[in-house]
């Protein structure tokens, strides 16, 4: 019988031997996407430990790198502030998983979540081209996303395979858009969007698109906070208003429903995030710098209030 | 949980652990609480369903053993029927009644109209409901005794490897195997995890490969050309054979590790050079139960006969062509509650009717015919069928009829790369790619066609057999990892 049950293990291992050659092999390979807005996912999470607590930390996708100014709110609040959102496609799991065992006394953790990452949408895929082969974004990598992760591996060691023919990897980046040090977009941005939003990405808002798995995580990164001495708060984050296709119900029911199942302070209503096309820079959610400005002016008022 | 899904994949073999240690006394316990979870695990609400169904077809099988009044059994045998007919008639069949009384009443410009039922069809409901059917008509035809064990009788209707898509197993074969006591045998075991193997390379490998061009093909049919249509039946007759017969490669190597032999569902179809042939060979446990249930009771029936039978052919036998029909179209019904599949059905029970009447006996029994003839029967017999398939696979009647119109306006095979090109299908490797899996399914087909296609596998040199093991297996991984989707792709049957 022992035989018979080792002859099966030793099938199954040596169906996995291919693959696990091929990860080998792919991650043994430089890494490729480090420069890229995904790969700035390494150098945020390093912050974590470079700054010491208190310190405010911003959490969300691309909106969030684009929408705050990271010095000046440093400068007005009197704490440095680390911007660790890359892109919702991440999920909220997974930022939770990077926050754990950080957050320290004092720290005011800001939740900015895209539509995006309150339906719970994620791109393992993107997720790969942001961890690479990095031990400390790999471990933070939630369970639950395990599965998807493997299926979504071939496709992305073809692209690193195809970029690394390429002649991609040596330089150690792809492009490298001006990222300050806390990790928020410091480069000039002007609106380049020819009708003031982005016409194939039209965005409802209501309260059917938050997922159950987004809240439970929101709360489990509220009590993180709270365990750890944190506060944390909430914050919509800015939306191109021409590109909002719901209707006023509709987005008083997600404002109120948030606020029903969220306990934790809002740093805005649902109604000022939603900006003119003329603050978007290249998407409907990427604030150009002027936008950048107001959005920031908002967070600070709103900030003072919670550091007293 | 899918038998393509992780969950599976995890279940299967905790299933299978437990029912090996636990107490042979438990086991049956064991089996049945493990398959109402792997049921529920669609939906848990529709677990009523199925009890109440198990609960009317076992109380009428207990009354039929006590009650002995031929008037009176004919009376509980009516009833169990119909109780169990009338849950599949509500839950499949309402809202397509409904929608063509409503149309009717449209067209006559009728006021009112009868607001659709809010329902969805429970996963396997036409497979247990036919094998509940089967064990009441069978006990009062006095083949097998009542089940006494309500938990047997309701392990018999939910044994999970045959739960939602079959083989519609029959209570005579299946229910005394609840009785024996297994073993675990490591023969018997590799003989399961060998039809698993075969299973997951026909669905996961072959038929969801196919499926993507099927898809995008059927889905913008009309923007396509008809060679690329044309095509695309060609191959979504290779993927529902793929995949249906590998729903029953799962479920019968499951069944088997447990230590219970199901009956075989599938047998090299698309080698059957008559229709006759063809329907001994797919879905054998569905013809086999109209045959027994629905053909066999028409053409003895007299009251049936006195309407229908008269119609002899050439004055000798009874006719069965109406009977034919009849059977194909409840065929095509039990598919599916919409026209295509009763268009389907019908177009099945004409071909048979065709064979019937048409091809002369001593051809079809003549032993010796050359073989370019037979291949070119098997050929014919297989355009036949891709024809029909039109209807099984597009939305509405006129899909079918503008696909069948655009396929003989179009017809354009050399071309077939440039017009497959809109539906994914680019490059040459693509297409080597199909040709090869569909040259392994037809060598497969061809070791598989007397039934022992399996015991041949087993019988190969170790180096030889283990070779196509590994391929096999390393297929099926690389599959799911090239497929780049976290969607487990559905049993096509699981809709019927």
């Amino acid at each position: 019988m022992k035989k018979y049950f080792l002859k099966i293990a030793v099938y199954l291992l040596l169906l996995a031997l291919p693959l696990t050659l091929i990860f080998a092999y792919v991650q043994s390979k430089p890494t490729v996407f480090s420069g890229t807005l995904l790969g700035t996912i390494y150098h945020k999470s390093g912050l974590l430990d470079e700054v010491g607590s208190p310190r405010i930390i911003f959490v969300g996708g691309s909106s969030c790198p684009y929408a705050t100014d990271c010095e000046r709110i440093s400068e007005e609040l009197g704490m440095p502030c680390i911007n660790l959102g890359v892109t919702s496609y991440f999920g909220l799991a997974y930022y939770r998983n990077l926050l754990k065992g950080h957050i320290g006394e004092g720290d005011i953790i800001v939740l900015m979540p895209e539509a995006a990452m309150m339906r719970n949408k994620i791109n393992y895929e993107a997720l790969w081209e942001g961890v690479e082969n990095r031990p400390s974004l790999l471990r933070a990598v939630p369970v639950s996303y395990w599965k998807n992760m493997a299926l979504a591996y071939y496709k992305y060691a073809a692209h690193k395979l195809d970029l690394l023919d390429a002649g991609y990897g040596k330089k150690g980046e792809i492009y490298s858009p001006d990222f300050g040090y806390f990790g928020d977009v410091t480069q000039y941005r002007e609106a380049i969007l020819e009708h003031g939003y982005m016409t194939d990405d039209e965005i409802m808002l209501n309260r059917e698109m938050v997922e159950p798995e987004f809240l439970r995580n929101v709360r489990g990164l509220a009590k993180d906070a709270e365990k750890a001495g944190a506060v944390f708060v909430f914050a919509f984050p800015p939306v191109d208003k021409l590109a909002v296709i719901s209707d006023e119900n509709e987005l008083a029911g997600l404002e109120s429903y948030l606020r029903d199942e969220i306990n934790a302070g809002f740093l805005n209503t649902l109604n000022d995030s939603l900006m003119e096309g003329q603050y978007f820079y290249n998407s409907n959610n990427h604030l150009t710098t002027e936008g950048e400005e107001i959005y920031t002016e908002t967070l600070i008022r709103a900030l003072r209030s919670v550091t007293g | 949980m899918a038998f393509n899904s992780l969950q599976f994949a995890i279940y299967l073999p905790t299933v299978c652990i437990l029912y090996f240690i636990l107490p042979v006394k438990y086991r049956n316990y064991w089996l049945l609480a493990a398959s109402y979870y792997f049921y529920m695990s669609w939906n848990v609400k529709y677990v009523f369903l199925i009890l109440f169904t198990t609960l009317t077809s076992y109380l009428a099988g207990r009354l039929l053993g006590r009650t002995t009044g031929e008037g009176r059994r004919k009376a509980i045998l009516t009833a169990g029927i119909i109780a169990s007919v009338a849950s599949l008639f509500v839950f499949k069949y309402a809202n397509f009644v409904i929608g063509n009384i409503n149309l009717v009443m449209e067209s006559l410009h009728a006021t009112g109209r009868i607001p659709v039922l809010n329902v969805l069809l429970p996963v396997g409901i036409s497979f247990y409901t036919f094998q509940t059917l089967s064990y009441v008509i069978d006990v009062y035809r006095g083949k097998l005794p009542d089940e006494k064990d309500f938990f047997v009788y309701a392990l018999y209707v939910s044994f999970f490897p045959q739960l939602v898509a079959g083989p519609i197993e029959r209570a005579t074969n299946l229910l005394p195997q609840f009785r024996e006591v297994h073993r675990f045998d490591t023969a018997r075991c590799s003989d399961g995890l060998r039809r698993i193997l075969v299973g997951l390379f026909k669905k996961i490998v072959i038929a969801d490969y196919f499926a993507i061009y099927v898809n995008e093909v059927y889905s913008r049919m009309r923007e396509l050309n008809g060679t690329a249509v044309m095509f695309a039946t060609f191959l979504f007759a290779i993927q529902i054979y793929c995949d249906f017969s590998a729903y029953s490669d799962i479920a019968i190597g499951s069944a088997l590790i447990l230590g219970f032999r199901l009956m075989e569902n599938f047998r090299s179809p698309y080698l059957s050079d008559s229709f006759s042939e063809f329907w001994k060979r797919w879905h054998i446990s569905l013809s086999t139960w109209l045959q027994d249930y629905i053909f066999v009771p028409l053409v003895w029936s007299r009251w049936w006969d006195k309407l229908f039978n008269r119609h002899t052919i050439d004055g000798k036998k009874p006719a069965v062509l109406p009977n034919l029909i009849i059977v194909f179209l409840i065929s095509g019904i039990w598919h599916g509650a919409g026209w295509t599949f009763i268009v389907w059905g019908l177009l099945h029970g004409i071909y048979r009717v065709i064979e019937e009447t048409v091809i002369p006996k001593k051809w079809k029994k003549r032993k010796n015919k050359k073989k370019a003839v037979l291949w070119l029967e098997v050929g014919l017999v297989f355009v036949m069928n891709c024809f029909s398939l039109i209807f099984f696979r597009a939305d509405t009647i006129g899909d079918a009829l503008y696909a069948v119109s655009r396929i003989v306006r179009d017809f354009d095979p050399v071309h077939l790369m440039t017009y497959m090109q809109p539906a994914g299908l680019e490059e040459y490797g693509q297409l080597l790619w199909i040709i090869l899996l569909v040259a392994v399914l037809f060598l497969w087909d061809l070791l598989n066609y007397r039934g022992e296609g399996f015991e041949k596998l087993s019988s190969f040199r170790p180096v030889l057999r283990y070779a196509v093991y590994y391929a096999l297996g390393l297929a099926v991984v690389w599959r799911i990892f090239t497929s780049m989707s976290d969607i487990v792709i559905e049993f096509i049957y699981f809709q019927f």
